[in-house]
């Protein structure tokens, strides 16, 4: 019985039936959308992209707003200050008759996708009626300081705040709440009220909650969603389109991508053409030409927001400043930035404003407290505050004598900040802090944060550039203790809570552009004095992009917007990025829906797996016949 | 012992292991540190600027709770989790926003297709490859160290190389493999999607197939030199049979180990394919069960954890039961002779 042989005829009958029924299932023919056609986005889903609820875009896909919904106005950090806000929705920049009464005007052009204009009712909507119906929602708060919208005719309005106008808050609206269509969603709120929030009930707010049937005014609608990927298809008669004209891209794909080696992977490849993961090598790959960043060179990416180091204050010994400014001055922020970081970063100022902020920094006080990387002095400021190692371990005790050791918490993962606080924690072990790095996972930061259980953290949730630096401020120092609020480290000095309040009450506008830069003076010497977080450096906008089928990214010579597709940030650039994408290579002649890629590269996979498979089979035979050849003689 | 003692007494043992093995998990991911509907939360609302009252925060985190049951008392929790299970109600996946069952079905597909050929593939060229390499010594010489090299690497330091090498630099195959490429070649087949899939699913398959075909060749080696050096097999030899057949019988014995060694296998190769999930960008478990955790999904977790266990068990009494059938040994010595 021929046994050595089954396992052989098994195998090769069950290939030759499967590839029976290959083609025998020869059905319809796939419709493959046109790589060139495409625009690959990534680094900014991390679960399946079924949600696209524009009251809650926080929890939905980003694109939500932005891409589907739209936004009166973008808003561009890089931007002198005078170009930042691009009118979208809006027609020009708001015009303030008074730091109460502010009129705002939409573009005439402007209308939904079943062709009914975006007129002053939908704003009133989106603006008054919605935060007023709804329990929460994404832009809600602003109930709290507009009184009234008055509608002046079909496409202007005024709004009329409260004495207790939140500026920071309005102006960020500006650019992140999405206008909603009155005509189609007011009876979703009138009938569901609250419910309309939760994304478990309302992943997409349209009829038979059917992604296909949502009504917005965006560049792109949903063409397919899947659990690792979302497609999106342009919408050709878009408003827009005669005042921006059409992003060339007819395709948008977002892909959900597990890891950031995986990215690394697919953008070498040219599977992915927007890249906003955290690429460690990212610098390695622009180097060798496989992708291009904003810079050319260091520190390759944009400033994002601010990676303050907060302690816990209600723990000792966080709550004396003596020693929050011993860790300034023993933390070496330049080592980390090129250890953990590979330069990618930049430092940040002792105060924590970010570049655009420059204006209002004061220079002078800075100087004079002398903020740098001086262990020296660190350990100069320990000693004389009564942080001393009486008993020889190498780790200082309390002024009270109690033994101390500290842990600093980062989520698991997030390599470029694991590194930075193993840095860290040896940086203040040399001055005699004993710190420990502990990375428990991200549920367990986020709960850890929240109930306030640890002693020092980093964070940048909240630090993004805003037009305000109150919102900074706010959320650094001011607001309720909470992960998703804001003031981790606990911070409560009436002091800055008011000089933050005053800052929040300032118009912005030029008359009062002198109070601004007083009133955060006060705040900056106080935060000088006190330390109460530690801004570290700057986390940057990743991006990378290839350009193996678009060209036209924003770059330092090129600095027309942020290129990030993050949640509720397209109004950084993103929207403009796709506006203003190139093909690559001439487009080819409108191919039909089966053409394959490109048909040299397609050529050249076939000759190599085919050449692959023929070689593969001729070293069997010629093994096989070897063997039957060697055996005939050793029989023979 | 009868053939119906033992299976029964198999049966029963792979139960008590099945139940042991599922409160295991249920406990695990109840008492992991962490909090559910906080994480929860956090999936329904974070974007800069977007700002929440305490009151909205506990409201949220409220509903999350009774959404995931959070609130009975731990043995209710405990006998309604059994109580579902047998229905074969797996509970709600909060990262898919859809039943766990649904769900995993979907998955263990896309995990089937992947392992299924993998490991078939893989046990059948690689007994085979190991059985020449025991017969013919200059062959051998060749194989060895292929052989060795290739079962000593860890599957997901392969799928890396291979991807970096045939994925990215050489660009022959794609780097990761994505639910399109599988739907639209299951739905719609073409020679076109079929070349897609193809592209896309080479470099995973060739992962899992080359690492354990190393250690299937390896075994194979060396339970056939041994074989052939038995006495019946010199016995044969002196006999004058030809080489071929003293190894066809020689292989009978060979490959029982071997058999035994698949039930073993499949857990060793899901593992693998969890690795494998993370490098390809894979639709299957691996990269589910990953993201469950990270989301605090407690009932994915669950339910991938128990479904895979259960897929062993299964596998392994179906390997309990072919060794009976092909073994002669075993079974007349359980007839009583």
């Amino acid at each position: 019985m021929k046994v050595s042989r089954k396992p052989l005829v098994a195998l090769a009958t069950t290939l030759a039936l499967t590839l029976l029924l290959a083609s025998a299932l020869l059905l319809a023919r796939a419709q493959p959308i046109p790589r060139g056609e495409m625009v690959i986005l990534g680094g900014a889903w991390w679960e399946p992209p079924r949600k696209w609820n524009p009251f809650n875009y926080g929890g939905s896909a980003s694109g939500t707003v932005g891409l589907i919904y739209e936004p009166l106005y973008l808003w561009t950090p890089i931007k002198p200050e005078a170009e930042a806000w691009t009118p979208w929705l809006a027609r020009e920049l708001p015009t303030w008759e008074s730091p109460t009464r502010v009129v705002i005007k939409l573009r005439p052009e402007a209308k939904w996708w079943d062709g009914k204009p975006i007129t002053a009712d939908d704003i009133i909507f989106t603006f008054y009626e919605v935060p007023r119906k709804l329990p929460w929602c994404a832009w809600c708060g602003m109930k709290d300081y507009i009184i009234e919208i008055q509608k002046v005719d079909d496409k202007t309005v005024r709004f009329i705040f409260g004495d207790n106008a939140n500026y920071a808050n309005f102006l960020q609206n500006l650019y992140s709440a999405p206008v909603l269509p009155k005509h189609v969603l007011s009876s979703f709120v009138d009938q569901y009220g609250g419910d309309l929030v939760d994304l478990a009930k309302w992943p997409v707010v349209a009829e038979g909650k059917d992604p296909a049937k949502i009504v917005a005014s965006g560049m792109y609608r949903i063409h397919s969603l899947a659990d690792d990927h979302f497609i999106l298809v342009r919408v050709d008669n878009w408003w827009g389109k005669d005042v921006f004209g059409l992003p060339a891209p007819r395709y948008v794909k977002g892909v959900v991508v597990y890891s950031n080696q995986v990215a690394a992977n697919m953008l070498g490849a040219g599977e992915l053409d927007w890249s906003n993961f955290y690429i460690p090598g990212g610098p390695d790959m622009v180097k060798r030409g496989l992708a291009v960043a904003y810079f050319k060179d260091y520190p390759f990416y944009l400033p994002a927001n601010v990676a303050y180091l907060f302690v816990n204050t209600q723990k000792a010994p966080f709550n004396d400043p003596n020693f929050r400014k011993a860790m300034y001055f023993a933390i070496d922020v330049d080592k980390i930035i090129s250890a953990a970081f590979e330069g990618v970063v930049t430092p940040a100022n002792p105060v924590g404003l970010m570049p655009h902020w420059e204006k209002y920094l004061a220079k002078d006080l800075i100087d004079q407290y002398g903020y740098k990387y001086d262990p020296e002095r660190a350990k100069r400021i320990l000693d004389a505050a009564g942080y001393r190692d009486i008993n020889g371990d190498g780790c200082r005790e309390l002024p009270d004598g109690k033994p101390f050791r500290m842990t600093i918490i980062v989520p698991y993962g997030w390599t470029d900040w694991m590194f930075a606080i193993i840095n860290i924690a040896d940086d203040l072990k040399k001055v005699g802090i004993c710190a420990e790095a502990q990375f428990p996972d991200f549920g367990l930061y986020v709960s850890m944060i929240d109930k306030g259980e640890y002693d020092a953290a980093i964070n940048n949730f909240g630090s993004f550039a805003t037009p305000h630096p109150y919102t900074l401020y706010y959320w650094a120092f001011r607001s309720e203790p909470g992960i998703w609020i804001g003031n981790h480290g606990r911070y409560n000095n009436p002091q800055l809570n008011a000089l933050i309040d005053q800052l929040g009450s300032i118009p912005p506008l030029p008359e009062y552009e002198d109070r601004i830069k007083s009133t955060l003076r006060e705040i900056q010497k106080i935060l000088l004095e006190e330390m109460p977080a530690l801004p570290l450096w700057y986390n940057g906008f990743w991006f990378l992009a290839s350009t193996k089928y678009w060209t036209g990214w924003p770059s330092q010579d090129n600095p027309y917007g942020v290129p990030v597709d993050w949640n509720g940030q397209w109004q950084y650039g993103g929207m403009t990025v796709l506006l203003k994408l190139k093909p690559a290579a001439a487009p080819t002649a409108p191919a039909p829906p089966a053409a394959p890629t490109p048909a040299p590269a397609a050529g050249y996979d076939v000759l190599t797996i085919v050449a692959a498979i023929v070689i593969v089979a001729a070293v069997a035979a010629a093994a096989f016949f070897y063997m039957k050849r060697a055996k005939k003689k050793k029989e023979g | 012992m009868s053939l119906l003692a033992y299976l029964a007494r198999r049966i029963l043992i792979y139960v008590l292991v099945f139940v042991i093995s599922a409160s295991l998990v249920w406990a695990l991911v109840r008492f992991a540190p962490g909090d559910p509907a906080l994480t929860s939360f956090l999936r329904v609302m974070m974007a800069p600027g977007v700002t929440y009252t305490p009151e909205q925060v506990e409201g949220i985190k409220r509903q999350a709770i009774e959404l995931l049951g959070l609130n009975l008392p731990l043995h209710e929790q405990y006998a309604l989790f059994w109580r579902k299970m047998l229905a074969g109600d797996l509970g709600y996946s909060t990262y898919f926003m859809a039943p766990v069952s649904e769900k995993l079905r979907e998955y263990l597909v896309h995990d089937l297709i992947l392992i299924a050929p993998a490991i078939v593939v893989s046990w059948f060229l690689g007994n085979y490859i190991g059985a020449l390499a025991a017969r013919y010594k200059s062959l051998d010489r060749v194989l060895v160290p292929v052989i060795y090299i290739l079962t000593a690497t860890p599957y997901f330091i392969f799928g890396l190389v291979m991807v970096y090498t045939l994925g990215v630099t050489l660009g022959v195959f794609k780097p990761i493999i994505s639910s399109t490429d599988i739907k639209s070649f299951l739905y719609s087949p073409s020679p076109q999607t079929f070349y897609e899939f193809m592209k896309a699913y080479t470099l995973p398959f060739l992962s899992l197939v080359l690492v354990s075909m190393g250690g299937w060749a390896s075994g194979m080696r060396t339970l056939m030199t041994y074989e052939l050096e038995s006495n019946y097999a010199r016995y044969m030899e002196s006999l004058g049979f030809s080489g071929r057949k003293v190894a066809s019988y020689a292989f009978r014995y060979a490959i029982n180990p071997q058999i035994t060694g698949l039930g073993i296998q499949l857990g060793t190769v899901i593992v693998a394919g969890l690795a494998l999930s993370g490098i390809f960008n894979y639709p299957g478990a691996g990269i589910a069960l990953i993201y469950a955790i990270n989301f605090r999904d407690i009932f994915l977790i669950q339910g991938i954890a128990i479904v895979y266990t259960l897929m062993v068990i299964i596998f392994n009494f179906v390997i309990d039961v072919l060794y009976v059938v092909i073994d002669p040994r075993l079974r007349h010595g359980m007839m009583g002779g």
